[in-house]
C-alpha cells in the first residue's frame, strides 16, 4: 500500500509539474503608475538581483490585423529589430547589443511584446533604445521584403503541418490566422504602426534591480500623442462549426490528430477558478493506458479565452491506428468517462499538491527578474492565469463544485471535433 | 545562502547596492574544494561568493550516460534515468532538471536553504534503493515512448550522427531505443549496476552531511562501476545524405568535427562557432530571408570525446539549394581568407560578454563546476580563464582550424533532394 501511495503521490506531483501552462500567484506584489501621457508603468524592484528584466507592451495583435493585411503585427514587430536607419537589433543571432543587453520579442492573439534583458547600469540606455526602435521604427522597403520571407518561413514552422490549436482558433476566428502577408507594403506598415504604437497605448512591465523613479521620469517625459487612441473592434462572433470537421495534411509519424473543443461561454467567479484548474485535473487523469485497446490516454489539455468566451480543449496525436469511425467512439467515451470522473472524485490531494507547486514556483520567481515579469506580463494580459483569489476559491473547492461544473458546462453540451488524418506518400504519389 | 553578508542586504538599500558594486567589482573566479571520498564519491563544494542569493544549487553527475547502453538494451539507460527524475520531481527541490548526455547523465537541483537537509536525505534514500518499485510508472514512460511520433529534426540528426561517427558508435544510441525489449527489472538491474558513489559527482553550494551515503543499504555500493569507453573515431568525410520528405520546410544538418573541451584549440573552435553564426545568420537570415531561426551548436559538453560544431536550418524546399551554396560560400571564406584582429577582437568581446552572464548564474556555474571535475577543465568556473584561453586565439589558428576540420563535413538534409547537390562526392 505504501508503494501505491507513493506512486499515485508521484504521478500527481509529476502531472501537476507537467501541467504547468498556467501561473499562480499575487498580482498587488507590482506597483503601477499611468502618466500623463497614457503609459502604463507596472514594476517590481527586487534589490538582491543582478539583472533586471523590462517588457514593452503594444496591446495589439493576430486578432486586431486587418483582414486584407492579416500577419501585419506579427511583421511589424520583426521590422522593429531592423532599427530606425543606425544599425539592426537582429543582425546579431544572440539579438544582443555591445554592451551585452538582450532583446527579444513575441506576437500573440492580443498583443506584441518586446523584452530587455538588461542590469542596472545598462537598463536606461537600452531601455531608451528599444523604446525608440519601438516607437520610429525606419520600415526600409527592403527590410519589408526582406522580413515578409522570414515571417513566411517561421508561419511555416508554427504551422507544423496538423496543428489543431491553430487549425480551430482559424476556423473560430474566421480564417484571421490566415496570413496575407504578401499583400502586405511598407504604406500599410506605416499605417498600422501609426495607429497601434502609440505611447498611450504601452504597458511597460519592469522587474529586478534598478532606479524606478529614473525609469518613470523617462516615461513620463514621453510627448502625449496628439489623438487618444481609436478603441479596438470586438471581436466577431465565433463560426460556428455544425459538424465534424475532417481535414488532411502531411502529418510526418503520425496518423492523425484529434481535438474536442467545449466553448464554456462568458463565465465567471467560481465556475472561471474551476476552468482555469481543469486542464491541470483533466492532464493528470488522462496520463493512463487504455490496456484493453493498447492506446494511451494521453489528451493534452488546454484552456483560451476568445472574445468574451473561454473555451477548453482536448488534443489527441495517434502515431498508430488510422482515424475509422470505431476510433471516433473510442475517443467519445474517453471524454464521457472524463465527466464521470470529475463528477465522482475528491481531489482535495491534488489540489494540496497544486498548492504545493505554487509555492516552488513563487520561490524561485523572486530570484528571476525574467520569470517575474513574464509572470506579471501573463497576469495583466492572459484571461487563463490564474490569480491569487481565484486560488484560494481552488483550494477551498469541494467535490460538489467540480460535479454542478461538469453537469452545467460539459456534460450533455454539444462540442467541436477537429481532425486532421495524414496523408500518406503513396497516395500523394 | 545565509551568510552574514547576505543579512545586511536586507537590511537596507544603501547597503545593498555597496554589497552589489563590491560584488560586480571583484573577480567571478569561483574557488571550488574538490574531495574524492574513500567510497569513490567526488564532491566539489562550491564557493559561496557566486552564489548570493536565497538557494542552494546541486548538480549531479553520473558518470554513465546513453552512450554506454548495451547492445539491444539501447534506451536502458535514459528510461532508468527518466524514472529516478520523476522521483525526484517528488522531492522538496524548488526546481529538477535532467540530461541525459552520452558519456554522462547530469540532475540539477536547486533548493531552498532550510530545506537543504531534507533534501540531502531524499536524495541519499533513493540512490541507496535497492530497487525502483515503480512498475506501472515504468510501463507509463515505455507506453508513451512507444506512442511518440519521431520527428523530421530526430530523423535528420540520426543520418548526421551515421555519417559522423558510423553506424554503431555508441552516441547513436539515442536514436534508437527499442522500448519493446525494456522493462522494469532490467531498468532495477542497471540501476543497481550504475548508482554507486564511486560513480557519482557532485557539486553543491552547502557542504553535504557527513554521513551522505554512507548508510547500510541493501545491495553492494563498493564495486567500481565499469563504463565502456567511447570511441573517439570520426568516420571519413565529407558525406551527404538526403531524406525525402513532404513536410513544407527542409531541415538541413552540417557538421564537422571539433576539437575536445580540453584540447588547446578548443578556445579556436569557440571563435569559429561564433564566426559561422553571425555570418551564416547575416547572409542565410538578414540578407537573404531564407531562415527564421539558424543555430551552429558545439557539442562539446554533450559529447566530448567526439565533439561536433553542427550548422542546423530549416527552409523552403525551393531555398534548400541557394542557401546550403551559401553556407558553403562562408565556410570557404573561412579556409582561405584570414580574419583581421579586429574582427576576431569582436567575436572575443561578444563571446566574452556572453560567457560574463553565464558565469554569473548560479544554475550554470554549478553545472559546470561538476562537468569541470569530471572533465578536467581549469576554466569550467573561473571566467577570467575562460577570457585569458579566448585571448590566444589567432588569425592563424583560425585558418588553420577551418582548413584542418571544414573539409571533414557531412551533410543530411530531410526534404526534396536538391538537383545540384543529389551527385556523387569527390
Amino acid at each position: 500500500m505504501r508503494t501505491l501511495r507513493k506512486l499515485a503521490t508521484c504521478l500527481l506531483l509529476i502531472l501537476v509539474a507537467l501541467s504547468g501552462l498556467t501561473v499562480y500567484g499575487r498580482e498587488d506584489a507590482f506597483t503601477e503608475q499611468t502618466f500623463a501621457n497614457g503609459v502604463t508603468f507596472v514594476y517590481r524592484q527586487l534589490p538582491a538581483a543582478k539583472t533586471v528584466s523590462a517588457r514593452i507592451v503594444v496591446p495589439v495583435g493576430f486578432l486586431h490585423e486587418p483582414q486584407d493585411y492579416l500577419e501585419i503585427s506579427h511583421l511589424v514587430e520583426h521590422l522593429v529589430f531592423r532599427g530606425n536607419g543606425t544599425g539592426a537589433l537582429s543582425d546579431s543571432p544572440d539579438l544582443m547589443d555591445k554592451e551585452g543587453n538582450y532583446y527579444n520579442a513575441f506576437t500573440t492573439l492580443n498583443r506584441t511584446e518586446y523584452i530587455l534583458e538588461s542590469t542596472a547600469d545598462n537598463l536606461l540606455p537600452a531601455f531608451s533604445f528599444l523604446l525608440d526602435l519601438i516607437l520610429e521604427p525606419a520600415f526600409a522597403p527592403a527590410d519589408v521584403e526582406k522580413e515578409k520571407k522570414i515571417v513566411t518561413v517561421e508561419k511555416a514552422l508554427c504551422d507544423t503541418p496538423g496543428n489543431l490549436f491553430l487549425t480551430y482558433l482559424n476556423h473560430l476566428t474566421q480564417n484571421q490566422l490566415t496570413s496575407k502577408i504578401q499583400a502586405i507594403d511598407r504604406q500599410h506598415v506605416l499605417a498600422f504602426h501609426r495607429q497601434h504604437y502609440t505611447v498611450d497605448q504601452l504597458t511597460v512591465i519592469i522587474t529586478g534591480n534598478f532606479d524606478a523613479a529614473e525609469i518613470a521620469a523617462h516615461l513620463a517625459a514621453l510627448p502625449k500623442p496628439e489623438n487618444a487612441a481609436a478603441p479596438k473592434p470586438p471581436l466577431g462572433p465565433p463560426a460556428p462549426i455544425e459538424a465534424d470537421l475532417v481535414l488532411e495534411d502531411y502529418l510526418p509519424g503520425t496518423e492523425y490528430r484529434l481535438l474536442f473543443g467545449f466553448n464554456l461561454g462568458a463565465i465567471e467567479g467560481k465556475d472561471q477558478a474551476i476552468a482555469k484548474i481543469l486542464p491541470s485535473i483533466l492532464l493528470f487523469e488522462s496520463r493512463q493506458y487504455d490496456y484493453v485497446t493498447n492506446r494511451p490516454l494521453d489528451y493534452d489539455c488546454y484552456l483560451f479565452k476568445l472574445g468574451t468566451d473561454f473555451y477548453l480543449i482536448f488534443g489527441y496525436n495517434d502515431v498508430r491506428e488510422e482515424y475509422t469511425p470505431e476510433m471516433k467512439k473510442w475517443h467519445e467515451r474517453n471524454i464521457n468517462r472524463y465527466y464521470k470522473y470529475l463528477k465522482a472524485k475528491d481531489f482535495s490531494k491534488f489540489l494540496k499538491a497544486v498548492s504545493t507547486s505554487l509555492q516552488k514556483e513563487l520561490k524561485l520567481m523572486e530570484a528571476s527578474p525574467g520569470i517575474l515579469s513574464e509572470y506579471c506580463s501573463q497576469l495583466r494580459f492572459e484571461p487563463t492565469t490564474i490569480t491569487a483569489g481565484e486560488l484560494k476559491i481552488i483550494k477551498a473547492l469541494s467535490a460538489k463544485d467540480l460535479k454542478n461544473f461538469v453537469e452545467k458546462y460539459l456534460e450533455g453540451q454539444s462540442y467541436h471535433q477537429l481532425v486532421i488524418k495524414a496523408i500518406k506518400r503513396e497516395e500523394r504519389d | 545562502m545565509k551568510t552574514p553578508l547576505l543579512s545586511s542586504v536586507r537590511k537596507g538599500l544603501c547597503c545593498a547596492i555597496l554589497v552589489l558594486t563590491l560584488i560586480l567589482s571583484c573577480s567571478f573566479t569561483t574557488l571550488g574544494s574538490v574531495v574524492e571520498r574513500d567510497d569513490g564519491l567526488i564532491i566539489s563544494q562550491l564557493d559561496a561568493r557566486t552564489t548570493k542569493n536565497h538557494y542552494e544549487y546541486v548538480t549531479m553527475v553520473l558518470k554513465t550516460g546513453y552512450g554506454h547502453e548495451p547492445q539491444d538494451k539501447q534506451g536502458l539507460n535514459s528510461l532508468t534515468n527518466e524514472l529516478v527524475y520523476l522521483l525526484l520531481r517528488t522531492s522538496c527541490a524548488l526546481e529538477v532538471n535532467y540530461y541525459p548526455f552520452a558519456e554522462y547523465t547530469v540532475f540539477t537541483f536547486v533548493v531552498w536553504p532550510d530545506d537543504f537537509t531534507l533534501f540531502c536525505a531524499e536524495l541519499d534514500g533513493l540512490i541507496r534503493l535497492d530497487t525502483l518499485l515503480l512498475y506501472d510508472l515504468c510501463n507509463e514512460l515505455i507506453n508513451l515512448h512507444l506512442h511518440t511520433a519521431e520527428t523530421l529534426s530526430n530523423q535528420g540528426q540520426s543520418i548526421l550522427y551515421e555519417l559522423l561517427y558510423g553506424p554503431e558508435h555508441p552516441y547513436l544510441n539515442k536514436f534508437k531505443p527499442d522500448y519493446t525489449k525494456l522493462s522494469i527489472n532490467e531498468v532495477n538491474n542497471w540501476f543497481r549496476a550504475i548508482y554507486k558513489p564511486n560513480n557519482l559527482i557532485i557539486s553543491t553550494t552547502a557542504k553535504l552531511p557527513a554521513d551522505f551515503l554512507k548508510r547500510p543499504t541493501g545491495r553492494e555500493m563498493k564495486q567500481k562501476v565499469l563504463v565502456a569507453a567511447i570511441p573517439p573515431g570520426y568516420t571519413d568525410g565529407p558525406a551527404q545524405r538526403f531524406l525525402a520528405s513532404d513536410a513544407p520546410l527542409s531541415t538541413v544538418f552540417l557538421a564537422f568535427p571539433a576539437p575536445q573541451p580540453q584540447e588547446a584549440e578548443f578556445f579556436t573552435g569557440r571563435i569559429v562557432q561564433k564566426y559561422l553564426h553571425h555570418q551564416l545568420w547575416l547572409s542565410l537570415r538578414q540578407d537573404l530571408g531564407y531562415c527564421y531561426d539558424l543555430q551552429v551548436n558545439y557539442s562539446y559538453l554533450n559529447e566530448p570525446t567526439a565533439p561536433t560544431i553542427t550548422i542546423a536550418f530549416q527552409v523552403l524546399p525551393e531555398n534548400t539549394e541557394p542557401a546550403l551554396d551559401a553556407v558553403f560560400r562562408v565556410l570557404e571564406k573561412l579556409e582561405t581568407t584570414k580574419l583581421t584582429p579586429e574582427e576576431i577582437q569582436s567575436y572575443r568581446e561578444q563571446e566574452e560578454k556572453a560567457q560574463q552572464r553565464n558565469y554569473e548564474v548560479p544554475g550554470f556555474l554549478s553545472i559546470m563546476d561538476a562537468l569541470g571535475v569530471q572533465l578536467d577543465l581549469a576554466w569550467a568556473t573561473d571566467y577570467e580563464q575562460y577570457c585569458a584561453n579566448l585571448k590566444l586565439v589567432s588569425a592563424d589558428g583560425i585558418s588553420s582550424f577551418a582548413q584542418t576540420y571544414f573539409p571533414k563535413w557531412r551533410l543530411s538534409v530531410v526534404g526534396p533532394v536538391p538537383a545540384g547537390r543529389n551527385k556523387p562526392l569527390p
